[in-house]
């Protein structure tokens, strides 16, 4: 990790990635600054996870840039990515199932630089708890054995023992019930409120931009709209295509 | 079959079982994070016996000989991914496979070419082979040492994977290779230890066996892969305990099958084996210890 990467920004320039032949993403242009939290939002197959997947390194992209500060991430495999401070939490929680919760938390902090200095990183879990107490009561179970609901907190505590600069949250809604929703949302707002970069890919338009600084728009492959969460909120083409409005 | 019998047929089933393992174990791991059934890994035992053969030629003492060749075959394998397998990361599994097999007949032909298609006697000292009778049980060295060596192994093994950062890295890349990777764990580290530890099992086997075997020559390892293979499928493909389970099943059934039939049936001893194996997949496909979890794109 380089200080030099302690207060940047991500930017993706005219970024077009493809499955194949197939473009799943076609030009878009992205920024997060620190201390933002910006929300993806758009329909399935927008190409909202495949952008996401393309910053932390999983897939490559045709054409265009993605910088985080002064690095080119386009070059770097995914754990060196990691190792600049950006930690992924994908879509369908993804945590290991056949590991205890606590080696899934303890996985988060491979690439930190203190990851042998107990005292922090017992400080990061207790921080964790303190969002999600559930995961202190089922630490020697399996993340298996997990509720849908503790697996996600488990995937969003995982990315967090990271100790990410730029945290990527991709669904963290998906299928859970309202209840578990507002407490995940709520978590997002604390996150945010503690200074943690966001950059959030949400099917649930409503929630996201409730929580959001700004926010962009996608739409089979494209950034449509973009701008203040609460003006996209308001406008009626989002309300009629995302939240569902009938005005 | 007398008690005294049986005593001793259970230490020989333990012995065979225990090389079995050592073998279905390095298989295992290289499949749960590669999807790569690795058949020169039987090649790998072949360089450990040989390179023992050589060092103790040149005068090296057996013991310190056997510690040369673990490390030799931990760079044979570590060569191996790097010369055959890395540069088809993210290749169809079939092409991985299809190249572990290329790799193994090179490696079988390059050693016959070198070495000799003539078998050679494998340096065990009379004081390791000879055997010793324990209360009223006549028991080689040889099996105490295979049987020994072999818990000592699976013991240090279950602690790197379990308690050690690059063992739960290991766990973790085996379940899902992606999210390994989203949380820092790299990949190719995970492999190459993977490669490392396999083939320093596969070293220790190449060396037991070649003292249970007393013979070693190029082609001696492609029974014990297909055996630690057979072993790995009953297990439970790509699951470590499950690998030692089916490897042991497996020497019982093997050392009793023959104790147990007729002399004349002993012949067929290893059509048991691949009748067994048949009747496993039947059953249970996915093995005893395997997960049903579908593969996952």
């Amino acid at each position: 990790m380089t200080d030099a990467n302690a207060d940047a920004t991500l930017s993706l320039q005219n970024v077009e990635v493809a499955y194949g032949a197939i473009a799943a993403v076609k030009g878009i242009s992205i920024e997060v600054a620190p201390g933002e939290l910006v929300a993806l939002v758009g329909s399935n197959g927008a190409g909202k996870t495949t952008t996401l997947r393309t910053i932390s390194g999983l897939l490559r992209p045709r054409a265009g840039r993605i910088r985080y500060g002064e690095t080119d991430l386009i070059r770097l495999a995914p754990h060196r990515i990691v190792a600049h401070g950006i930690c992924h939490a994908p879509e369908g929680r993804q945590i290991f199932g056949t590991l205890t919760v606590r080696e899934n938390l303890m996985l988060g902090t491979v690439r930190r630089p203190d990851r042998r200095d107990a005292a922090a990183i017992g400080a990061d879990l207790d921080q964790v708890f303190s969002y999600f107490p559930v995961l202190r009561e089922r630490l020697g179970q399996t993340g298996g054995t997990l509720s849908g609901g503790e697996q996600q907190m488990l995937a969003i505590g995982r990315a967090l023992m990271a100790k990410p600069r730029l945290l990527l949250l991709d669904e963290p809604s998906l299928g859970l019930a309202p209840v578990l929703v507002d407490r995940i949302f709520a978590v997002i707002a604390q996150l945010k409120a503690a200074g943690t970069t966001i950059l959030l890919v949400e099917q649930n338009a409503r929630k996201a931009l409730q929580v959001a600084d700004r926010a962009y728009v996608l739409e089979t492959g494209r950034v449509v709209l973009t701008g203040p969460a609460a003006a996209l909120a308001a406008n009626p083409d989002v309300e009629r295509a995302y939240l569902g409005g009938v005005s | 079959m007398s008690s005294t019998e049986f005593v001793q047929q259970t230490v020989n089933a333990l012995s065979l079982g225990s090389i079995y393992a050592l073998v279905a174990v390095g298989l295992a791991m290289v499949f749960s994070i590669l999807r790569l059934i690795n058949f020169a890994h039987g090649e790998v035992l072949m360089l450990g016996a040989f390179a023992t053969y050589f060092y103790v030629d040149a005068g090296v003492p057996f013991v310190l000989a056997t510690v040369g060749a673990v490390a030799t075959t931990v760079a044979v394998g570590m060569a191996m991914e790097r010369i055959a397998y890395r540069p088809l990361r993210g290749a169809p599994d079939v092409a991985l496979l299809l190249t572990s097999l290329g790799v193994s007949i090179a490696v079988q032909n390059g050693a016959s070419l070198w070495f000799g298609a003539t078998p050679r006697a494998f340096p065990t000292p009379d004081l390791i082979s000879e055997a010793r009778v324990i209360a009223g049980v006549r028991i080689t060295g040889t099996n105490l040492m295979t049987i020994g060596i072999a818990l000592a192994v699976m013991a240090l093994l279950t602690y790197f994977v379990t308690r050690t950062s690059l063992g739960t890295q290991m766990r973790a890349a085996a379940e899902n290779l992606q999210a390994a990777q989203l949380m820092g764990i790299n990949t190719t580290t995970v492999i190459v230890t993977a490669f490392i530890v396999g083939s320093a099992l596969a070293g220790i086997a190449g060396v037991l066996w070649g003292a249970r075997v007393g013979r070693i020559e190029p082609l001696m390892g492609f029974i014990p892969v297909l055996k630690a293979f057979v072993a790995t499928v009953i297990g439970g493909f790509g699951s470590i305990p499950g690998a030692v389970l089916g490897a042991f099943a497996l020497g019982f059934g093997e050392i009793f099958l023959v104790a147990l039939l007729p002399d004349d049936l002993t012949s067929y001893r290893d059509a048991f084996v691949f009748g067994a194996l048949i009747l496993v997949l039947l059953v249970r496909p996915q093995g005893i210890l395997g997960s049903t979890e579908p593969e996952k794109i």
